[in-house]
């Protein structure tokens, strides 16, 4: 496997108990994911998207295998270090933004650095850097409810790079979004992976949306089993 | 530290639910405070830190006891005989039937000598009224009360002991007696007996006896003895330190401390319900929102310390402004018309502490390891 990749899963499996049967959802998936991709994981649904991105994320285990992000084996973490790796290196967008309700923008971004050492100042000023690159920086005291969709999911996305994780995970970003409100949100992704140089992995089952990744994996088609990502392909 | 804004936000969400629940945890510990220490007041523990050294003689068949025990007493092994003293009651008012106090009738010198440990007097307040027969010296909290200084005339009236020309008894205040010790209640006036035996024809009899012992540990001892002198006199006697008196006293009216205990516990089992359902239904709105805090990289113990953090935090801001009123309001008028005495320890404050934070941890313990236990998949598909 090439040297440069950020994400490994070797063997990996992961199933699920439902009353008496045993689901599976992936069954020996081997896949890298070179530095610097923007990947775009499709498909219809049930098939395993954000299982597999919730594995790629530490936010679930997987049955079998094993799950290698930057050369750190996070299927072995407990509980508690899984937390840890997961506040250093992972940022995460949900469908629906899952902002807190009662704080605002700014205080909602600053949730990942309340886990840092830094202090009030620095975390203030990240948060502000982050607010500019979402282009929000009039809306840092707004509430939730008095910001629109888009808006509220450009806060999402402040609030996952603005601790510089290795890696940002996006499940549907542009789910619950309008057409031109989702070309802003995408274009947004695109500029923080190539300007900014943020390994993303997308679930989506737009193909307008998946046009802005380097790479697609379409997981109804894909042999998963030996998935390797080119690293050329990233610009 | 930079964790409070977020228990603030949590405790904010649903601002009339916490208002109504920090209500009832205020009324509790407003609760807390007024009864125990009106349970203090009625038990005797006020006195039990204090006055170890005090015994109260009275009579055995509640018969007046007559001056010849003074010298007797006084002659006992383990009394401090040059603190004895005898007293009596006129059982009076100021102005108007509500408004009753102690007024002990004594024997000056020896009552000065017995409570110099408790009470401080000034030489020339001393002086004042050991020259004046119908001075009287009067408690702190008595002169705060009725808002009574040094040369003051005041009259009491009184149904049992009546002045024999109809008249109200009067008295000059000469002296306002200084506590020496925290939490000592002084609610009371302190008269001349020779005054009010020569008044009243010499009908005036004694109706108890005060004395300090030596030491404190023979306290009893001393007790049984003092008992055994007058065993076979006119009118046998009933020893007891002043604490197991007054806790008797109060026992008469019913079992004063089982009753606030009961009240205590009801009070404290609803409050821990409704605290607690206020905990479960916050936890239960916010799900999500524990998981999302989780995939942001929050672990499990510091979601189960920001909950056990807010439930504890509330059940701080509702029962500190209680207990912290009910200590403010503890001298005033109302309260001491009603509980003339009042008074909170240090320890009650305490023991309130001690419990906001046993309930804290209680009530938000569930809605606390429920949400350490989520998984952030399982929590975020409940959308």
């Amino acid at each position: 496997m090439n040297d440069n990749n950020l994400i490994v899963l070797r063997g990996v499996s992961k199933h699920f108990i439902k009353g008496k049967t045993k689901v599976n959802v992936h069954e020996n998936v081997n896949l890298s994911i070179p530095e610097g991709a923007f990947v775009a994981l499709m498909g219809p649904s049930g098939c395993g998207k954000t299982t597999l991105l919730n594995l790629i994320g530490g936010l679930d285990h997987c049955s079998a295998g094993s799950v290698e992000i930057n050369g750190q084996r996070i299927d072995q973490l407990n509980d508690n270090q899984l937390s840890a790796w997961r506040a250093r290196h992972v940022g995460i967008i949900f469908q629906f933004y899952n902002l807190m309700p009662v704080l605002s923008a700014a205080q909602n971004i600053e949730l990942p650095l309340l886990l840092t050492d830094l202090s009030k100042t620095e975390r203030r000023e990240q948060v502000q850097t982050a607010l500019k690159i979402v282009d929000l920086e009039d809306r840092a005291d707004h509430y939730p409810n008095e910001l629109s969709g888009g808006q509220e999911q450009r806060v999402a996305i402040a609030r996952a790079i603005v601790s510089d994780p290795t890696m940002v995970l996006a499940d549907e970003p542009t789910g619950d979004l309008d057409r031109k409100t989702a070309q802003e949100i995408m274009q947004l992704l695109r500029e923080l992976n190539q300007r900014f140089g943020k390994t993303i992995v997308m679930v989506t089952h737009d193909m307008q949306a998946a046009e802005y990744s380097t790479h697609v994996i379409n997981l109804e088609e894909a042999d998963l089993t030996d998935c390797q990502l080119q690293r050329e392909a990233v610009a | 530290m930079k964790f409070i804004f977020l228990i603030w936000k949590g405790l904010a969400r649903k601002k009339v639910r916490t208002g109504l629940t920090l209500i009832s945890i205020f009324i509790a510990f407003l609760m807390f405070g007024l009864l125990s220490a009106v349970n203090d007041l009625f038990s005797g523990r006020l006195v039990d830190g204090n006055f170890s050294e005090r015994l109260i003689v009275r009579s055995a068949y509640n018969l007046p006891l007559t001056l010849g025990y003074f010298e007797k007493i006084k002659a006992i092994e383990g009394v401090v005989a040059d603190e004895v003293t005898y007293f009596s009651n006129i059982l009076g008012y100021y102005q108007e039937p509500e408004n009753q106090f102690f007024q002990g009738a004594v024997n000056a010198e020896s009552f000065l000598r017995m409570q110099q440990r408790y009470w401080k007097l000034s030489p020339e307040q001393e002086q004042a009224w050991l020259q004046d027969k119908t001075g009287a010296v009067i408690g702190s909290d008595l002169a705060e009360r009725f808002g009574w200084k040094v040369g003051d005339r005041i009259p009491i009236i009184s149904a049992l002991h009546p002045r024999s020309d109809g008249m109200p008894w009067e008295f000059n205040i000469r002296g306002v007696l200084q506590p020496l010790r925290e939490g000592l209640q002084d609610g009371f006036m302190i008269l001349h007996f020779d005054y009010m035996a020569e008044s009243m024809n010499g009908k005036y009899d004694v109706f108890f006896y005060g004395l300090n012992v030596q030491d404190p540990r023979q306290a009893e001892i001393v007790a049984q003895r003092i008992d055994a002198e007058f065993q076979n006199s006119a009118s046998p006697t009933t020893t007891q330190t002043l604490a197991s008196l007054i806790s008797q006293f109060t026992s008469q009216g019913g079992n004063f401390g089982m009753i606030s205990s009961l009240i205590l516990a009801a009070v404290f089992f609803t409050m821990l319900l409704v605290t607690g359902n206020t905990m479960m239904q916050t936890f239960r709105e916010r799900i999500q929102e524990f998981a999302i805090l989780k995939a942001l990289g929050y672990s499990s113990v510091m979601i189960l310390i920001l909950v056990l953090a807010e439930s504890t935090s509330l059940v701080i801001l509702g029962g500190l402004p209680g207990i912290g009123l009910i200590w403010l309001l503890q001298d005033t008028d109302a309260l001491q018309a009603f509980f003339t005495g009042l008074y909170i320890r240090p320890a009650v404050i305490l023991q309130s502490v001690v419990i906001m934070l046993v309930m804290g941890v209680l009530v938000g313990l569930v809605p606390a390891v429920n949400a350490r236990r989520l998984t952030i998949v399982g929590a975020l598909r409940r959308r």
